[in-house]
């Protein structure tokens, strides 16, 4: 009964006109961000806090969640029809849908990929309104120690997720790290590293570096790149899937749907790690994996599925622990923040409205999104045609204009550029931003934890593995870390980049 | 490519210990200010000569200069822009940084058109950040 109660509170949140507006102003951006390359979700939603500062919590998480999910719906049609990957996450759908896109298949890999996203998406919202509060009461019992390894777990699992080189990825972290401690001492209120710049002594916002890594960086690198693309140009029909590609593609959208929750909870998976994963799971469940890569529709749904279903559960950790799981999450937490909203254990008994209303919201968004994606595909598909040319600046405009209005300070401009020019070299040598980025969000609650826990224990280190909780996540953290060692994993991380560069 | 990238990487650790120098290390029962950005540091210079040492070949795309100079025209130019906005007034300096801008990624483009663009991209940001988002865009020695 409590469920119903909950539900019905969350509803009468979500529906409220301001809220309905919003979620479809989210999710309406999430698909163009989605769809348009050289911008992500991560940047657009660090565009777009400032605006939030004037909507009610609820309201400004609602808009954003919707920027998030949308744009893995969104994600998929640019990998689809043109081979161009929206987002990270939809990567490995350019695998079977372009080539489904090619045979003339547009429609059903379009359609199949909507409303897997669709059943992925409301399955994982289901499984967030069950599993989090739950979680939330468990997570009363969390001290210093257990963030501690938690955090460091999500870091060794987050380099599993590299597509390079593995030591790369721990020094990009590492770098990560550093940038996440210039400011003031959380403990002791020293200054560090911060040269007497009063900008610099309230920490680097995250905001700026998102930008300069995933916005100023992707133009930067394309400057230097031809325009070549292949808009593709036959008609799409019959979006909505036949029958014997239902039946070829549901168990992949289960699949899909069970393992992108899962990879969605844990700090520093993902979305991008659920589509590769539950792209591999399916091959190997499927009786014929010889037709990956050559247009099989189940190819096409399970990536999809899981990339959607992750996106969602991911909110779990930020709702019950207060642990940001990426970099996406790091802005929610500060939007929330700008509203004196710490995300905590109780924020699921403390602000109700937050957590329901935005649970609620999601169902919401993603019929809206359904109905946003089938129906509207051909005009998705012109915003294609934007030349470069126009597009780049004017992301670049935008940049530059949200990032100064954040705190109307042009030290942040100067920021955002420094690591935009970062972000183009890290590139150019093969180290990969979102290791940056998510070891700078995590990097002070990672310290603040582990001095309290020293304190707490009098310098026992075996704090980490006598505690149960902690030394469990520790536990698996050691043998991921030891299982990255063995060279095995190593070949098969080769795999999966052959596969998704052929 | 690696070998430079495993050098920078230790200098960088390297530095953070410099830098890091005067931040008290405290101990394991009570890890001062220091203590965690040195963990870090060591990690750094820990691992950049797994980069030096082998060498590897192919990886990493080669610089050209060509590219690179066009990369690093733009980033001074958007460098510049970050210097003199608050001084020269957000219009004035967004309109001239969007020309140049256009021009420089729409390749054969024509300057009326580039203008054009600049106009109307810079006006309908005014309008949405200025007045309508209340943002309180720099207006800077000139006033517009």
């Amino acid at each position: 009964m409590d469920l119903l109660h909950n539900l019905y509170m969350g509803f009468s949140v979500a529906l409220i006109p301001v809220n309905f507006f919003f979620c479809f102003v989210g999710v309406f951006l999430g698909t163009l961000v989605g769809v348009l390359p050289g911008i992500g979700p991560g940047a657009s939603i660090a565009l777009l806090l400032p605006v939030t500062y004037t909507l009610r919590p609820e309201t400004a998480v609602i808009m954003l969640a919707g920027i998030w999910y949308g744009a893995q719906y969104g994600g998929s049609t640019t990998s689809i029809l043109v081979n161009i990957p929206g987002e990270a996450s939809s990567v490995i759908t350019c695998l079977d849908g372009y080539q489904m896109a090619r045979q003339g298949r547009a429609g059903p890999a379009l359609g199949i990929s909507a409303f897997g996203s669709f059943i992925g998406g409301t399955l994982s919202v289901i499984g967030l309104m069950l599993l989090g509060p739950w979680l939330a009461r468990y997570a009363l019992r969390f001290g210093a120690p257990e963030y501690f390894s938690l955090t460091c777990m999500s870091l060794i699992i987050l380099s599993f997720l590299s597509r390079g080189s593995i030591i790369k990825c721990y020094i990009s972290a590492l770098a990560g790290l550093f940038t996440g401690l210039i400011g003031t001492d959380s403990i002791y209120g020293v200054l560090r590293f911060t040269y007497g710049s009063l900008t610099l002594s309230d920490g680097v916002g995250i905001v700026p570096v998102i930008m300069g890594l995933f916005g100023v960086a992707e133009v930067l690198t394309n400057i230097e790149q031809e325009e070549i693309r292949d808009i593709f140009k036959a008609k799409i029909k019959n979006l909505f899937p036949s029958l014997k590609d239902w039946k070829d593609s549901i168990g992949a959208i289960i699949q899909g749907s069970v393992l992108g929750f899962f990879l969605g909870i844990i700090p520093g998976a993902g979305p991008v790690m659920a589509s590769f994963t539950s792209y591999a799971v399916q091959r190997r469940l499927s009786r014929h994996p010889e037709e990956f890569g050559k247009g099989a529709i189940a190819g096409v749904a399970a990536p999809e599925t899981a990339n959607n279903a992750a996106s969602t559960s991911g909110m779990i950790p930020l709702f019950s622990l207060g642990l940001p799981s990426n970099v996406i999450m790091a802005l929610f937490l500060g939007a929330l923040m700008i509203h004196g909203i710490t995300p905590s254990p109780f924020l699921v008994t403390e602000h109700p409205q937050v957590f329901w209303g935005v649970i609620c919201s999601m169902y919401v968004g993603n019929i809206l999104l359904l109905i946003l994606n089938l129906p509207l595909i051909p005009m998705w598909v012109k915003l294609l045609k934007i030349p470069y040319g126009i597009l780049f600046p004017l992301i670049l405009l935008f940049c530059l204009i949200g990032v100064y209005t954040l705190n109307t300070n042009s030290y942040e401009i100067l920021i955002m550029l420094i690591f935009g020019g970062v972000g183009y070299l890290m590139r150019k040598t093969g180290f990969e931003g979102a290791p940056f980025c998510f070891a700078m969000i995590i990097g002070p609650l990672m310290e603040t934890n582990l001095r309290q826990a020293l304190l707490q224990s009098r310098g026992n280190l075996g704090v980490f593995f006598t505690r149960p909780i902690s030394a469990v996540v520790m536990g698996i953290a050691c043998l991921l870390l030891i299982l990255q060692l063995v060279p095995m994993v190593r070949k098969k991380s080769e795999v999966i980049k052959e596969q998704e560069d052929s | 490519m690696d070998r430079i990238c495993g050098i920078v990487i230790f200098l960088l650790g390297a530095g953070i210990f410099w830098q890091g120098r005067g931040l008290s290390m405290g101990n394991l029962r009570a890890p001062g200010p220091g203590f965690f950005p040195n963990l870090v540091a060591f990690g750094m210079m820990i691992l950049s000569p797994v980069l030096i040492i082998p060498g590897k070949k192919g990886e990493g795309e080669a610089f050209s200069t060509k590219s690179m100079f066009r990369v690093g025209l733009v980033f001074v130019v958007l460098l510049a822009y970050s210097f003199t906005m608050e001084y020269l007034g957000f219009v004035v300096m967004s309109f001239l940084l969007m020309i140049y801008l256009f021009k420089a990624f729409g390749g054969s483009q024509r300057w009326s058109l580039a203008v054009l663009w600049a106009l109307i991209s810079v006006g309908l940001t005014y309008v949405l950040f200025d007045i309508v988002l209340d943002a309180n865009l720099p207006r800077g020695l000139l006033g517009v």
